[in-house]
């Protein structure tokens, strides 16, 4: 619950910037200060060339002091560009950010209204309605959580291992899922060193006190916030439940099976790991190998996927090299299009180097013109240009590494967004790499792209840094305001979950048939969408609420002699706000009729609001949302439209003229539609619908 | 508390500000483009140069917006030599955006009679940063960046596509003192994908990311595509 401030008085300081003669300009700044200072509620006023400024700041510092103001209200530019500053301010001076409020009188007043007098009452006008908004509005409680230090790794290759052993030796304890019944994950065709270290790692990890293994495991649910994960495991018929602080999510890769296009008969035609276990039985039976022409195709998806997968390169020198070893008189071709040399140690060219030395002969070929299979082998050379024919007993088809089956539904469980080729994509890789999406939820390994032995290793000691830092905290808190349900007035209606963007509301069912909607304070985005819903006004959302609000709705419409319309613009502060911004800075001039509020999103535009405005006075309400598509809070804006339809019935019902209530879509940026736009409504409702 | 003189003026002003700063408390006016307040100082356009004369050291020029004040110091913010490294510098300027109302006006400001050097392109971007700071100083994203070097030197998104960390608030466009930003050509703000969307958002509010349950994706999929005619 906001805690609300109604018995002591708030002491509001205002301060009026003349940002350097741009607004001082336009309207008398000095005049429009004792004006102000006579509002009930203002024990302070001041007007200066930039509030802005470090001298500013430090003045306002000093008057929050020596004033005992607790709400500040900037009037200067738009909030956009200098409401972190004062709000940075405002927290300097010991109090509430939230208890901060900025009016807009350079871009919606200075820049927009050449008139001294119109500027100069419009700007009153604005001020006043910051003034209620701001003695009415109520503190957003802090939120906080804990943070379960404990972590859950999920798939056991070599990353995955590495990264449980480092969280483990720092004591923070680890479960361990696995899908198989051995860790480990799978050796694809992997070099001595690679497999050494993966042995070395799984005994080590069985061993650990600190790792509970699940094997045969897979997570079915997944539900909670960043530090206070509950996750389901099922194993066998068993299902149970953790609690977790941070998810590493590795599930690895998994070869592509050749399609039946190339020839693959798994006799002639075979895939490397098919070839691998013909070279061991070769080995382990001593003969000689009976094969003359073998050919390596690399990359040799039909598809000629975009990635590469990085070990197979490696993996297929060593199985020629290895037929060399065992059949110095065979001929071994690869075709590659492009070479990947990497992983733990250095020699990777050495082994190039050797294979060449030992005679294998290497073409290069173009992903247009991929080698065909047939009876032989057709390719054109990239070097000469001409085509070369290959007679083959033995090809072996280098597959691409694809994503495992489980990667979509661990998208779907954990909410990652997966990239083109169905990993789980990593979206800043270079700007922030080793994040996810959610500060709890952290991919490594194969599970966002092929990775080598040496990029895996890296990746798992940077993710493993990153949840110790993560899980080291005592706890996350947010400031932003959220959506809090008071538990006396809730009826379990059910109505605010069906509309939650998040699904951060819960229907709990308590005390036994009464059901009471809970939020989750950190999956709150602060839409706004169940204040509206809720019948019986349980829900609020500190700084949007049902009371300031209206507040400032009244003070727009209180009575004044200036003789033109009265307009209300709601404005969603992703779109048409902005937009109101851009006319400022464009300088595109619009009737000073129309007094635009700040909105967190077109989702808050709520009817009973509409209909107090139109009840007190109001002319038009003008309402500006993004388009279709493009709301920041996912479709808030098709609430809004919804809701608009019905409103504009029922005002026709009670015989209001439904012109009177205009919704526009609008881009951040589309600063001469919304000029356009409201010049537009209220030339409407001058002429045609308000007939005086 | 720091002594100088400015015009003459002897002015006093606690430790740490720039000259820029000093002129502006005490009224002084001086010309800028690339200075925002809410912004730390970058010192790209140098249309705020002042001559400053030290005990000791021939008088010079100083880009006031992030030369500190300092004791003794005696500043001249419109002698003959500031007005004429103005001068050339707004032409300089101009030489790129010779068609852009707000810089033409600044040229007329500070002197500028004619535009001897002109570039083959205008161009109304005149590089002073502001776009690239404020994403990444004020809207905590860092979505743009200026690229390359020299003449080809541009604001641009990594690796020149539409960038998919853009929340698509649109503070640069409305930083942008000449028009120039291109809001289009930058944000690859995917409106569409709701996870996508909140996830930013989530970072904008939380400085830190939280994202979208996925079922609900599926809803605003199905209601995307058939959405419910209203009006």
């Amino acid at each position: 619950m906001g805690e609300t401030n109604l018995q002591t008085k708030a002491r509001i300081g205002v301060f009026i910037c003349d940002c350097g003669g741009c607004i001082s300009g336009a309207l008398d700044t000095g005049a429009l200060q004792k004006h102000i200072g006579q509002i009930d509620g203002v024990a302070y006023t001041c007007h200066e060339a930039y509030p802005c400024s470090k001298d500013g700041q430090g003045r306002m510092l000093k008057a929050v002091s020596e004033h005992s103001l607790d709400r500040i209200l900037v009037a200067g530019c738009t909030p956009r560009l200098v409401e972190r500053l004062f709000r940075t301010n405002v927290k300097t001076a010991g109090l509430d950010p939230d208890y901060l409020h900025m009016v807009d009188i350079r871009e919606q007043v200075a820049y927009v209204h050449g008139d001294q007098t119109t500027a100069w009452k419009k700007a009153a006008t604005l001020i006043e309605m910051g003034v209620a908004r701001l003695s009415s509005t109520s503190k957003a409680p802090p939120q906080s959580s804990t943070v379960n230090k404990k972590a859950l790794v999920i798939g056991g290759g070599l990353s995955s291992m590495t990264v449980a052993l480092v969280l483990a030796d720092q004591d923070i304890p680890v479960l361990f899922v696995e899908a198989t019944g051995n860790v480990g994950g799978e050796s694809h065709s992997l070099d001595d060193q690679t497999n050494q270290a993966i042995a070395q790692k799984s005994e080590m990890v069985l061993k650990h006190p600190q790792i509970d293994i699940l094997f045969n495991a897979r997570v079915t649910e997944v539900s909670g916030h960043p530090g206070e994960y509950r996750v389901q495991v099922l194993q066998g018929d068993q299902a149970t439940l953790y609690a977790v602080g941070a998810i590493v999510i590795n599930n690895g890769t998994q070869l592509k099976t050749p399609g039946s296009g190339r020839w693959y008969d798994r006799l002639r035609v075979k895939s490397q790991f098919e070839f691998e276990a013909e070279l061991k039985q070769a080995t382990d039976s001593g003969q000689k190998l009976a094969l003359k022409d073998v050919v390596m195709i690399f990359c040799a998806d039909e598809d000629q996927i975009e990635h590469c997968s990085r070990v197979c390169c490696n993996a297929g020198i060593r199985q020629a090299i290895r037929v060399k070893e065992l059949n110095p008189e065979a001929n071994v071709t690869i075709l590659f299009r492009e070479i990947y040399l990497g992983g733990i140690g250095e020699d990777y060219e050495s082994e190039l180097m050797r294979a060449r030395r030992l005679g294998v002969t290497f073409f290069r070929y173009r992903r247009e013109t991929p080698p065909a299979i047939s009876e032989c082998i057709e390719l054109i050379d990239t070097l000469t240009g001409e085509p070369v024919r290959l007679a083959y007993d033995r090809v072996v088809l280098t597959m691409p590494m694809v994503p495992q089956d489980n990667a979509k539904t661990l998208s779907a469980l954990l909410g990652l967004p997966l990239d083109e080729a169905g990993f789980l994509a990593e979206p800043r890789v270079r700007l922030k790499p080793g994040r996810y999406m959610q500060p709890g939820i952290y991919v490594l390994g194969s599970a966002q792209q092929p990775a080598d032995s040496s990029e895996a290793l890296f990746q798992a000691f940077l993710v493993a840094a990153r949840v110790q830092r993560f899980l080291s905290q005592p706890g996350i808190s947010i400031e932003t305001p959220v959506a809090a349900i008071d538990p006396n007035l809730c009826t379990g209606c059910g109505n605010c979950p069906q509309v939650c963007p998040t699904s951060a509301i819960k229907l709990e069912k308590r005390e036994g048939i009464l059901s009471l909607s809970e939020v989750d304070a950190l999956k709150c985005i602060g839409c706004g969408n169940c204040v509206v819903v809720c019948p019986v006004k349980a829900i609020n959302l500190p700084g949007w609420d049902n009371v300031e609000i209206p507040a400032q709705i009244s003070a727009a419409l209180k009575p004044r002699q200036n003789g033109g319309v009265k307009v209300i613009a709601l404005t969603c502060e992703w779109s048409a706000y902005g937009a109101a911004d851009m006319a400022g800075a464009r300088r595109l001039s619009y009737p000073s009729d129309v007094l635009i509020m700040r909105m967190n999103c077109s989702a808050r535009f709520d009817p009973y609001h509409i209909l107090w405005a139109f009840l007190n006075g109001a002319d038009g309400v003008f309402l500006g949302a993004c388009p279709v598509g493009e709301c920041h809070y996912g479709i808030g804006n098709l609430y809004a439209r919804e809701r608009v339809s019905r409103l504009r019935t029922e005002l026709k019902a009670h015989g209001i003229d439904p012109r009177r209530l205009r919704l526009e879509y609008l881009t951040v940026v589309d600063g001469k539609k919304f000029a356009e736009g409201v010049t537009d409504f209220v030339k409407e409702l001058k002429t045609e619908i308000i007939k005086k | 508390m720091i002594h100088l003189t400015i015009d003459d003026r002897p002015i006093e002003v606690p430790e740490g500000r720039s000259l820029l700063e000093a002129c502006r408390e005490n009224g002084i006016a001086i010309p800028t483009l690339c200075y925002h307040p809410a912004l730390e100082p970058y010192g790209a356009c140098r249309l705020c140069v002042v001559e400053l004369s030290q005990a000791g050291r021939k008088p010079r020029l100083v880009a006031s917006c992030v030369y500190p004040c300092e004791e003794g110091a005696v500043v001249s913010t419109n002698s003959e030599m500031v007005q004429r490294s103005r001068r050339i510098t707004a032409e300089l300027i101009l030489a790129g955006s010779y068609d852009t109302p707000e810089v033409l006006a600044l040229g007329k400001e500070l002197g500028v009679t004619e535009i001897r050097f002109k570039l083959p392109e205008e161009n109304a971007c005149v590089l002073c940063g502001l776009c690239v700071r404020t994403c990444s100083e004020i809207v905590g994203v860092s979505a743009i960046s200026v690229i390359q070097r020299g003449i080809s030197k541009k604001v641009s998104t990594p690796f020149q596509v539409k960038s998919s960390r853009c929340i698509g608030c649109g503070t640069c466009v409305l930083i942008c003192p000449t028009g120039a930003f291109k809001f289009e050509s930058v944000t690859g703000f995917q409106y569409v994908s709701p996870s996508q969307s909140s996830y930013r958002l989530g970072y904008y509010r939380l400085g830190g990311e939280l994202d979208l349950h996925p079922t609900y994706e599926q809803d605003i999929t199905a209601l995307l595509a058939n959405p419910k005619e209203g009006e």
